[in-house]
């Protein structure tokens, strides 16, 4: 139990005046009988049995200092720092942000533990007509559950609830608990958190408290991961911050693919970056980086001690165009976002091939394909025959037809949306089939081929594209980017830069995609719904940080699967200070302290104690004088 | 103000006191004695034995029966009465209030009883005495015998009652009972049948006093006076009592406890006397000082049998 204002405990020298005034009031009236000598053995008996009947005697003095006491207890405020604490309507808002996974509460609770506890005492403190409104305040602030006084679906609502990896968005909670409040007589709100709210956050209505979690501000964090392309190898960035005010220690680990590549021990002043590169080789996919608190070193987030970066997600594709200009192929790439076209005679390929550069995509136009095909896919369109004495080119041309009229049209994705009927080609190259498959026959001979040769998708298109309307017609985009696709199919995930937890990512399947699943970073399993073809699924079940693996499949052996991170890099909620005061509006909200809320004082108590002894003294002294009316005869 | 009226006097005149145990007086009083005397009055015949009176022989009942019988007569005797009054300050209470008297006075009983008894005896012709006694010392009457002494000695007692009134108590005239009776019982000259009149309230041993007063042959009738002032007091609140005899002073708080506590204190030394009383064979009667005085001579004393 404690005191409010234990300053009134002064006013219980007023003891000392009740006291006197008794003492005066003994001073006994002098009453003269003919002897005393009955009352002489009376008053003998009496000291015999002192200390009883002094205090019996003393009642009405004993019951006036206990008024008096419990008169001046009640006004020093006195409460119990019990459970029981809560009156009337609550809002709670549980602060669930990313920072609040910070352990630094005893014996490694998570502040979040520490905030549940508190609202569980909340909950125990209910009386029964108490209710409570118990908001999450995450990245998207949830109603746990609404204004009840079943402290059961309380306790479970709050089990439910953890920390996000997030930022909360306070702005929204509020609004939400504003509304909460609407209808309420006198709501009281109550924030459980570490901090980190935002400035100038509109006040709330009713009684704001505050209840703080969280002790120490110590956190080594990464803040960056970045791979950049650089000359024969990735440049890679690497930032640890420490957010804390001393100077930490950690062990950097670098895991490329999985296999621990480098490590490093850093030291990072308080509140400095720190900031490491590595050249790492360009076929890494994917990089982790681990963050190791030295001995000595607190670092009491977790969640920002690990990152990921998938490489050649956001890194073009090189196309090479081997051949004279061609303006329709040429615009098609440049218009397709994530490529680059490298435009070189056919004459310079050889030298080209020398060099070891390799592309993602070699376009063949209007040249003989060379015996050795290059890395990476191949298209041909309008195949030559080879030179005399060359070696025998990998498409062999044996000879020009003019009969174009389409007599077959394989089902193949790489005639999904064509309308190839409106289009008139003059002539073409019959090649061999090479063990390609026709996708598009004329009378004359193949159209379209597509196969795979030494490992390597190539498609081929036997005609000029100058001699054909096949540009200017609509299907030629569709058809080109069925064909890019086929070949070289690109990243079906479209993710923004430093994606962060609770990002929407948007899936891009080709359309021929079958099942698509999703594994998050703990090994769960989402599946998604099968793509309507149109559109990009949006995938928003990224709360967790790090590697997402999107598997979908395209045909009954072509499983194809992709990865993307979410890394928690997030200053602000890296920033562990735990704060004492919150501002609302223009109010700054303090803390309490620990159990502020849950004082229950009791003054109204002791002025009811206060009040009966007043009665029984009353009632003493009324029976005292009913039970002998005096008429005292003093002399 | 009288003690007595007349009419009162007049029923006394049928009144006798008795006394078992007190020897015969030396002369012939007109009350009738217990003993078989020599009186004219027979009383009963019995067996004549070696050393009789032959005077005393029923000389006609043995000439019919051959057989000596001796004839009983009642003897007459005279008694000595001795009255004492205790006239200390605690006697002299409650105080007058607006020159009334209070009814309950203890000592305007005392005194009516005094002259009662004392006027009963003188028309039997018993030798009474009256003393007044306190510490101031004693005030005596008689003895006397004979119907004429009766207005002398009811006089003296009103002189001396308007007296001990109009004197304020001033711890002057205080008991102590003891050494008063002891002083009595040396000084009288002839025991007899001694009635004492008093409170008790008195700081001394009063059972000594008794004890030789009876050793002295006396017979006692112990009237204790007290007043309803006394027997349940009237008292209320954080009182310091003085003692109105001694100045003494005792602190009480007087709440309904103490009052019970008081009654059986007051219970307790009653039953001490009466107790005492009771072995040694003294009338003992609590006299509550409101009581009418012939009430208590026609019916109290009666009943003790001092009275006839």
């Amino acid at each position: 139990m404690s005191l409010l204002a234990p300053a009134a405990l002064a006013l219980g020298l007023l003891a000392i005046p009740i006291i006197l005034l008794y003492m005066l009031r003994l001073r006994r009236r002098e009453q003269v009988i003919s002897s005393t000598l009955l009352w002489r053995e009376l008053v003998r008996d009496r000291t015999a049995n002192a200390p009883w009947q002094r205090l019996r005697r003393n009642l009405l003095l004993l019951l006036q200092l206990l008024i008096l006491a419990a008169l001046v207890l009640a006004l020093a405020r006195p409460y119990w720092q019990s459970a029981a604490g809560v009156e009337g309507d609550l809002i709670v808002l549980l602060d669930s942000s990313a920072s609040m996974q910070a352990n630094d509460g005893e014996n490694g609770a998570t502040r979040f533990d520490v905030a549940r506890a508190e609202v569980e005492r909340l909950i125990d403190g209910m009386s029964g007509s108490d209710r409570m409104t118990l908001i999450a305040a995450g990245r998207a602030p949830v109603v746990l559950a609404a204004m009840t006084s079943d402290r059961k679906l309380l306790r479970q609502a709050l089990d439910g609830a953890a920390a996000e990896n997030n930022s909360a968005d306070w702005a929204a909670a509020f609004s939400l608990a504003a509304a909460s409040s609407q209808g309420l007589a006198e709501p009281r709100m109550v924030i459980v958190s570490d901090g980190g709210l935002p400035e100038a956050l509109p006040s709330l209505p009713g009684e704001v408290e505050f209840i703080p979690v969280g002790r120490s501000d110590e956190n080594l964090a990464l803040s960056a991961l970045a791979a950049r392309p650089g000359e024969a190898a990735l440049d890679l960035l690497v930032t640890v911050a420490n957010k804390g005010q001393a100077t930490g220690q950690a062990l950097l680990s670098l895991y490329i693919d999985g296999a621990l590549f480098d490590s490093r021990r850093v030291t990072v002043d308080g509140n400095q970056d720190s900031h490491l590169t590595w050249s790492i080789p360009a076929t890494a996919e994917v990089i982790e980086a681990r963050l190791e608190p030295a001995t000595g070193t607190s670092d009491y987030l977790n969640v920002d001690n690990r990152a990921w970066s998938v490489s050649g997600g956001q890194a073009t594709r090189r196309v090479l165009l081997v051949g004279e200009e061609n303006l329709f192929l040429e615009r098609f790439f440049a218009v397709m976002p994530g490529y680059e076209l490298v435009r070189m005679p056919g004459s310079d390929f050889e030298q080209a091939a020398e060099s070891g550069e390799t592309f993602d995509l070699t376009l063949f136009d209007g040249v003989p394909v060379p015996a050795t095909l290059p890395e990476g896919s191949i298209l041909v369109v309008n195949p030559q025959p080879g030179g005399e004495g060359d070696p025998a080119p990998a498409i062999q041309v044996t000879r020009t037809f003019p009969a174009t009229a389409v007599t077959y049209l394989a089902s193949s994705p790489l005639l999904t949306d064509v309308d190839w009927r409106g289009i008139n080609i003059a002539e073409a190259q019959a090649v061999e089939p090479n063990g390609l498959e026709v996708v598009v026959a004329a009378e004359g001979g193949p159209l379209l081929l597509a196969g795979e040769i030494d490992g390597r998708r190539v498609a081929v298109l036997t005609f000029d594209l100058h001699r054909s309307d096949l540009p200017l017609q609509i299907a030629f985009p569709v058809i080109m980017a069925n064909i890019t696709d086929w070949l070289n199919p690109g990243r079906m995930v479209t993710i923004g830069e430093n994606p962060q937890p609770g990002t929407v990512v948007s899936l891009l399947p080709s359309a021929r995609a079958e099942s698509i699943t999703v594994t998050l970073p703990d090994g769960t399993v989402t599946e998604m719904a099968n793509p309507d073809a149109s559109g990009p699924i949006l995938f928003s079940d990224t709360g967790q940080t790090g590697l997402y693996t999107v598997t979908y499949r395209l045909g009954p052996d072509d499983i194809r699967s992709e990865q993307f991170a979410i890394n928690f890099f997030n200053p602000e909620e890296s920033r562990i200070r735990p704060a004492d005061t919150i501002t609302l509006g223009q109010e700054e909200i303090r803390s309490g302290g620990d159990g502020f809320l849950n004082r229950r004082e009791i003054w109204p108590w002791l002025l009811l104690a206060g009040l009966a002894i007043l009665m029984l003294e009353w009632w003493i002294t009324y029976r005292r004088g009913a039970k002998r009316p005096s008429f005292l005869k003093v002399r | 103000m009288r003690l007595f009226d007349d009419a009162a006097l007049r029923k006394l005149e049928q009144l006798t006191l008795s006394a078992d145990s007190v020897r015969a007086g030396v002369m012939k009083g007109n009350r009738r004695s217990r003993k078989r005397g020599t009186s004219i009055e027979f009383a009963d015949y019995r067996n004549y034995t070696q050393g009789d009176d032959l005077r005393r022989l029923d000389w006609n009942v043995f000439a019919r029966l051959e057989r000596p019988f001796i004839k009983l007569t009642q003897e007459e005797e005279d008694l000595a009465v001795h009255i004492l009054v205790d006239s200390s300050d605690s006697m002299n209470w409650p105080p007058a209030e607006d020159d009334h008297d209070a009814p309950d006075h203890k000592l305007r009983l005392a005194m009516q009883l005094a002259g009662a008894l004392g006027y009963i005896g003188l028309l039997s012709g018993d030798l009474v005495s009256v003393a007044l006694f306190d510490s101031g010392g004693r005030r005596n009457w008689g003895p006397f015998r004979g119907r004429p002494n009766g207005w002398p000695l009811i006089s003296f007692l009103e002189v001396n009652f308007r007296l001990l009134t109009n004197e304020t108590p001033g711890g002057e005239r205080r008991t102590t009972l003891d050494l008063s009776l002891r002083d009595y019982a040396l000084r009288a000259r002839r025991p007899g049948l001694l009635f004492l009149i008093s409170d008790l309230l008195s700081p001394g041993d009063v059972r000594q006093g008794l004890d030789t007063l009876l050793s002295r042959g006396y017979e006692i009738a112990l009237l204790h006076v007290l007043s309803p002032g006394e027997l349940s007091p009237d008292l209320s609140g954080d009182l310091r009592l003085l003692d109105v005899e001694t100045g003494e002073a005792a602190e009480v708080t007087l709440d309904p406890l103490t009052l019970d506590e008081y009654a059986t204190q007051l219970a307790q030394w009653r039953g001490q006397i009466e107790t005492f009383c009771g072995g040694r064979g003294i009338h003992y009667s609590l006299v509550a000082a409101d009581t009418p005085w012939e009430l208590l001579i026609a019916q109290g004393l009666r009943r003790q049998g001092v009275v006839r």
